[in-house]
């Protein structure tokens, strides 16, 4: 049985701009003593579905649901208190992004360790002491450093404290967010290295939130790839890093430079997504190089480029498409062209069939056009219905309408 | 009906490719003059072709406040010799405390050598004043490293990329605007009449550091100090920067040197590879020999411990060096690096400072040992 | 950090102005320009003058409470009648035979009040011959049918300069209330005065007994009811020349007037009201902006350049910061007696430096580590250059936030000045009405008014202000906070 179970977990943040949808319904499974790397550039959620784990939730929230099975309970039943006492902190850690320079300069970090058996247990602060000591010396921190202050340690030496915190009530599992952000290079293998014997010797469970692909090879047992709030892709360190499935996953294998590798590297066009308003079917599409029928085009990503081509088609002499007037968008999922009567736009049909048909080699959001037909002096072109191909993770490991069986 | 055609993966859908360099336009970019030095001396004897020469450079920080005198200086940078050729780019790569940001910025001129020499284009600039340095400060420039400080926030794109203009007191109020422009053109930054009116904060961590690079590019420098460009940027925005400037560098001729820590887009992004360490520079080279053989223990250290995406990497301990990089106020004697170093010898490189040496052609490095 | 912008002074006003406490802020404050702007069309009095000159209030009750307070007192409260010299009827004879003159003045009234009147004062104009000495005759005739007669006497020789003759507070004479007393004593009048005083004339106030139904409540101003009804003065001269004239005006003080009452001197405190506003705005926007601007100016250079200018600045500052301003204001004014120019040049000059100075020294010490000003020094900017154009305009909202926000404490500080007396000799400040109303003790005594009005003035301004500030901070601070 899995350790975690996570089903449609998600979480909203209400701002002025509308509800950002920043965790869209993710689900995952992580075995006892695994690592699962949640991998992704800025802003894909990440962060967010560590806050959604733990519950610590903004003031602003706007959804906050789903399942989260840990051992045989669902932890997103339990009540704050509940959660507070059984679950956070003493079942499930973090270490924060940026920890390491949020330590209180003027305790020792001792006393910071020592602060949630303080806080949850009824011991005293000597008991307490003997716990933080030894858990110093599982991060390789010799005794006296508890004594020390903050800004006596070196930055390898504060990420450590900062691991030994969430280790000292002894959880099953640790969320890793970017630990090893703000570290140099040796420190941050330093730091790995401790990552993965804590987890041998200790049967420690990690979800590491990372942005760096090879990083995140370093303790993955299995990745899942997050972008615009979904997950996209998730499978083994092979299938991810060799044959991934995922356009996104391709192209972020691809955008990274590489130290052992000729290839040159690709960076991926366009930029994050509106996590408000996010592209309808797949949110990767406008991005996607490989994006084809039911990947999610709408009519106003149309009607510019149809409008163009048909204003300069009209103007070319022999053009067997007669009387075209407008283009409009009357739905997300259908347009209407204007013909100057009946009979021209009947006429147009087959021509502008092949016209359409020759542009989709060209320009793939055409492609989207599922049927057309007339209606008095209109031609109506009905696009494909966008569907977010979300729903094939679980089956095919990667939300992509490419994959083989799964288009519609 | 339209075919449902499903294209095969890996048929790569025709886009314009970034890393094309755009053919160079009908009028060269702007008459670069070469602005005589003021104070009229002679170019070096035997002048190279280096545009920059930095000779055993040190950049030494007194220790202690206002009211304290102490003997003590933290090293920053200790003897650093090397040249940059026109049209190259180097890349300085160390950790942080190698020196490698202080160096960036005293070839710069932000900060006086405390030793050594500085030659720009045949001209010694090591000791010169503000006043006499503005000649420099038209033909070399700096690309910042955080995308949330690197342009002024209260100033629009426009006012931004002007303000090197108005320094300078280039052209008039309409070849400002050309100028403006063609900068925000030449960094993709499309169409350039939509950039000018909006405020950074209007604008993503990429664009930002576009106009970074705009403003860099303005005033049409033969020198460039990239400093971390794109370490606070995303993974796959990085390459698109990093790309960029490859491209800027070919069609403007400009010498870049890109401080770093990032190995692998030094790599991307380099002609040459220095590896610092402590202040000093430990191997020199062309990115093939750096990278392909390693010479310095550090540099072999730093390449162990970047993981690239492997699957193995799960189940095996990285080697990685032992302690901490030194105390730059009383450094180790001897070789710098020699307390952490798997094959320090004793005698030799707790005692003797290694000098640069050339292993191989145009591959230098600062061991005792190597070979 | 992502989205969050350092703003411009521009943005920062545009957005500041746009918060809930900014659009309350600006309303109050044009409230108070707006009362500036009526004073030329409802108070166009030379002020200082008008001020400090008791015959130009004269008109006015003493102590009057504001008109509106009526409605809360559910009864009908007496406003001032004034009769002028034409509104009594009068009838004048001159005889030629008997080389005399007889001027009969009457003025019928209706008094209809719950409440006695404040105050009765009657004035007299007689020209007479140096030699002669005329008789005038005061009769008071109530709704009642009863008369007293409050004069009977003959007049001195001053002609022809004018007599008063209060008869009703201070300055009573003796036979007037004696008159009062006796007849009202003859009317079953209880005795209020206390016993064995040598003066129990004294203890007669004409404004009640005078007004007061007949019984043994007369005298005892605290039971006295009043009787509603047709009053007539009645003033009969008697003159030994023929040329002789006498004409008079009665004034029954109320208890109520205008806005804001009045205070000790008959001050409308409404205009008061008005003239202290454009004063505290004007003393307290110059102090705080002159002060916070030299101050965000001189902290702004020793946080850029550092060094020895620096140092020096600091040291100052703290020297300063140590220095306590009021008691320092109070000695100099004890013995200089200085106007407003001068209180606020003293203010300068100890406010060159202060809290302000560091705050933005802390400002620009953090902006200075910003990338873009090191990119500036490689593109040759020199220091002067980045200061002024890419360092200040970041400052500068927080200047407007400090500016707004220590407005308030300049009004104050001017206020107590006044307060103790030691402000502005001529001037109405808020503070001087405040000062005037303590020392009159008008809490103790219940004029609520007079303090109530110029306080509720520097509440309101102070609340303008902080709301302004408050609406700068807001849009400023998340920034800082992430900054």
């Amino acid at each position: 049985m899995p350790l975690l179970r996570a089903r449609d977990l998600t979480l909203h943040y209400r701002t002025k701009k509308g509800p950002v949808r920043a965790v869209d319904s993710i689900s995952f499974e992580i075995e006892k003593g695994t690592t699962l790397a949640l991998v992704g550039e800025s802003g894909c959620g990440k962060t967010s579905t560590a806050s959604a784990i733990l519950r610590i939730l903004p003031r602003n929230v706007d959804r906050y649901e789903g399942e989260l099975q840990f051992r045989d309970t669902d932890i997103m039943k339990l009540s704050d208190e509940e959660f507070r006492k059984q679950v956070r902190w003493s079942s499930i850690s973090i270490v924060f992004q940026g920890a390491m320079n949020a330590l209180n300069p003027t305790t020792q970090v001792g006393s910071q360790v020592a602060e949630p058996l303080l806080i949850h247990k009824d011991i005293k602060k000597l008991e307490a002491m003997d716990e933080v000591v030894s858990t110093l010396r599982r991060v390789g921190l010799p005794e006296y450093i508890a004594r020390r202050y903050p800004h006596e340690l070196s930055g390898g030496m504060k990420q450590r404290v900062v691991i030994a915190m969430a280790l000292v009530m002894k959880p099953d599992l640790v969320i890793l967010d970017e630990p090893t952000s703000a570290l140099d290079v040796m420190t941050q293998a330093n730091i790995m290295n401790l990552l993965k014997e804590l987890q041998v010797r200790q049967g420690l469970s990690y979800i590491f939130i990372t942005h760096d692909l090879g990083l995140s090879s370093e303790l993955a047992d299995k990745i899942g790839i997050m972008y615009a709030g979904q997950l996209v892709e998730v499978g083994s360190p092979d299938e991810i890093y060799r044959q991934a499935q995922h356009p996104y996953t391709r192209m972020l294998m691809s955008s990274a430079p590489r130290l052992r590798d000729e290839e040159t590297p690709q960076a991926i066009p366009g930029g994050p997504p509106n996590l408000v308003s996010p592209p309808r079917g797949c949110r990767f599409h406008p991005r996607c190089p490989y994006a084809f029928k039911p990947c999610g085009w709408i009519a106003s990503d149309l009607i510019d480029r149809l409008r163009d081509e048909l204003i300069a088609d009209r103007g070319t002499d022999g053009s067997p498409i007669r009387g075209f007037r407008e283009v409009k968008a009357q739905s997300e999922g259908q347009l209407a062209l204007e013909f100057e009567d009946g009979a021209a736009a009947k006429s147009a049909l087959h021509p502008l069939e092949s016209m359409l048909a020759e542009l989709a080699g060209r320009w793939a959001p055409i492609g989207s056009v599922d049927r057309l037909s007339v209606e008095n002096r209109w031609i109506v072109l009905r696009l494909t219905k966008p569907q977010d191909p979300v729903t094939l993770l679980p089956a095919h490991g990667a939300s992509c309408w490419l994959l083989e069986g799964a288009a519609t | 009906m339209t075919s449902a055609s499903r294209p095969e993966p890996g048929q790569m859908w025709k886009r314009d490719d970034p890393a094309a360099a755009p053919g160079d336009d009908g009028n060269s970019s702007s008459v670069r003059d070469t602005v005589p030095p003021e104070d009229g001396s002679p170019e070096a004897e035997g002048a190279s072709t280096a545009i920059l020469s930095v000779e055993a450079l040190r950049m030494w920080f007194p220790v202690g406040g206002f009211l304290t005198r102490r003997d003590a200086f933290v090293k920053a940078v200790d003897g650093v010799t090397f040249r940059v050729e026109r049209k190259e780019t180097i890349a300085v790569v160390g950790e942080s405390g190698s020196g490698k940001t202080t160096l960036g910025r005293t070839l710069l001129r932000l900060l006086e050598p405390t030793d050594g020499r500085l030659i720009f284009d045949g001209t010694d600039i090591t000791h010169a004043t503000r006043k006499d340095l503005m000649w420099l400060r038209r033909r070399t420039q700096m690309i910042p490293q955080d995308p949330y400080s690197s342009v002024n926030p209260v100033f629009s794109v426009q006012r931004i990329l002007e303000e090197p203009l108005a320094v300078h007191r280039v052209g008039n109020h309409e070849e400002r605007a050309e100028r403006v422009l063609r900068a925000l053109e030449s960094v993709k930054l499309d169409p350039a009449e939509s950039f000018i009116g909006k405020f950074p904060h209007m604008l993503s961590g990429g664009q930002r550091q576009r106009v970074a690079v705009a403003r860099a590019l303005i005033l049409d420098p033969e020198f460039i100090v990239a400093d971390e460009p794109v370490s606070m940027l995303d993974a796959s925005v990085r390459v698109s920067i990093l790309t960029l400037l490859r491209t800027l560098q070919e069609r403007f001729r400009i010498s870049f040197l890109y401080v770093t820590h990032d190995l692998a887009t030094a790599k991307y992004f380099s002609d040459r590879i220095g590896i610092m360490y402590a202040g000093k520079l430990v191997e020199l080279g062309p990115v093939g020999a750096v990278l392909g053989r390693p010479l310095h223990p550090y540099t072999q250290a730093l390449m162990e411990a970047i993981p690239d995406p492997d699957p193995a990497n799960r189940t095996r301990a990285r080697t990685t060096l032992p302690g901490e990089p030194p105390n730059l106020v009383t450094p180790p004697s001897g070789c710098y690096f020699h307390p952490r170093c798997p094959i320090a010898k004793a005698g030799l490189c707790d005692q003797v400072e290694p000098p640069l040496r050339e292993l191989a052609p145009a591959h230098w490095v600062a061991c005792h040992l190597a070979e | 950090m992502p989205g969050q912008a350092a703003l411009g002074l521009r943005q920062a006003f545009r957005e500041a102005f746009r918060t809930k406490s900014g659009i309350a802020g600006s309303f109050m404050l044009a409230v108070l320009l707006g009362m500036v702007i009526i004073i030329p069309f409802v108070a166009p009095y030379d002020v200082v003058s008008t001020w400090g000159d008791r015959s130009e209030w004269i008109d006015n009750p003493r102590l009057a409470a504001p008109a509106w307070t009526e409605w809360f007192a559910g009864r009908d409260l007496p406003e001032t009648m004034i009769f002028e010299p034409s509104d009594f009827r009068k009838v004048r004879v001159p005889s030629s035979q008997f080389n005399l003159t007889f001027v009969v003045l009457r003025k019928t009234f209706t008094y209809a009040a719950d409440e006695f009147p404040s105050e009765l004062t009657l004035w007299a104009w007689a020209s007479f011959a140096t030699n002669s000495t005329p008789n005038l005759n005061v009769t008071w005739i109530r709704p009642d049918g009863e008369t007293v007669t409050l004069l009977d006497r003959g007049l001195e020789i001053r002609a022809p300069t004018p007599n008063e003759y209060p008869f009703s507070q201070t300055g009573t004479t003796k036979n007037t209330a004696q008159a009062i007393r006796n007849w009202a004593l003859g009317h079953n009048a209880t005795e209020t005065a206390p016993a064995n005083k040598p003066d129990p004339w004294t203890y007669v106030k004409p404004e009640v007994t005078l007004f007061a139904v007949a019984g043994e409540d007369m005298l005892d101003f605290r039971r006295a009811k009043v009787l509603k009804g047709e009053y007539t003065l009645r003033l009969d001269y008697l003159g030994f020349s023929t040329t002789e004239d006498l004409d008079a005006k009665f004034i029954v003080y109320g208890t109520i007037f205008g806005l804001a009452g009045t205070d000790d001197a008959r001050r409308d405190l409404f205009i008061g009201f008005l003239w202290g506003a454009p004063v505290a705005l004007a003393f307290g926007t110059v102090a705080a902006l002159v002060i916070v601007l030299i101050q965000t100016i001189l902290g702004a250079i020793s946080g850029w350049y550092g060094g020895w200018i620096d140092e020096i600045v600091q040291r100052f500052s703290d020297g300063l910061l140590i220095i306590p301003l009021l008691p320092i204001l109070i000695i100099i004014a004890l013995f200089y007696d200085p106007g407003i120019v001068v209180i606020l040049l003293v203010l300068v000059a100890f406010g060159f430096v202060g809290s302000t100075t560091k705050v933005i020294r802390s400002l620009v010490l953090q902006i200075r580590e910003e990338q873009y000003i090191e990119a500036a020094q490689s593109y040759g900017a020199s220091r002067a250059r980045i200061l002024f154009r890419y360092i200040m305009p970041r400052v500068m909202p927080y200047t407007f936030a400090l500016i707004a926000l220590s407005v308030p404490s300049y009004i104050f500080l001017e206020a107590s000045l006044s307060f103790l007396g030691l402000g502005d000799p001529v001037l109405p400040t808020w503070g001087a009405v405040i000062g005037d109303a303590y020392s009159d003790g008008a809490l103790y005594y219940g004029y609520w008014w007079w303090i109530a009005v110029p306080t509720a003035g520097i509440l309101f301004t102070t609340v303008a202000f902080a709301l302004l500030g408050y609406a700068f901070d807001k849009v400023l601070n998340p920034r800082l906070r992430e900054e």
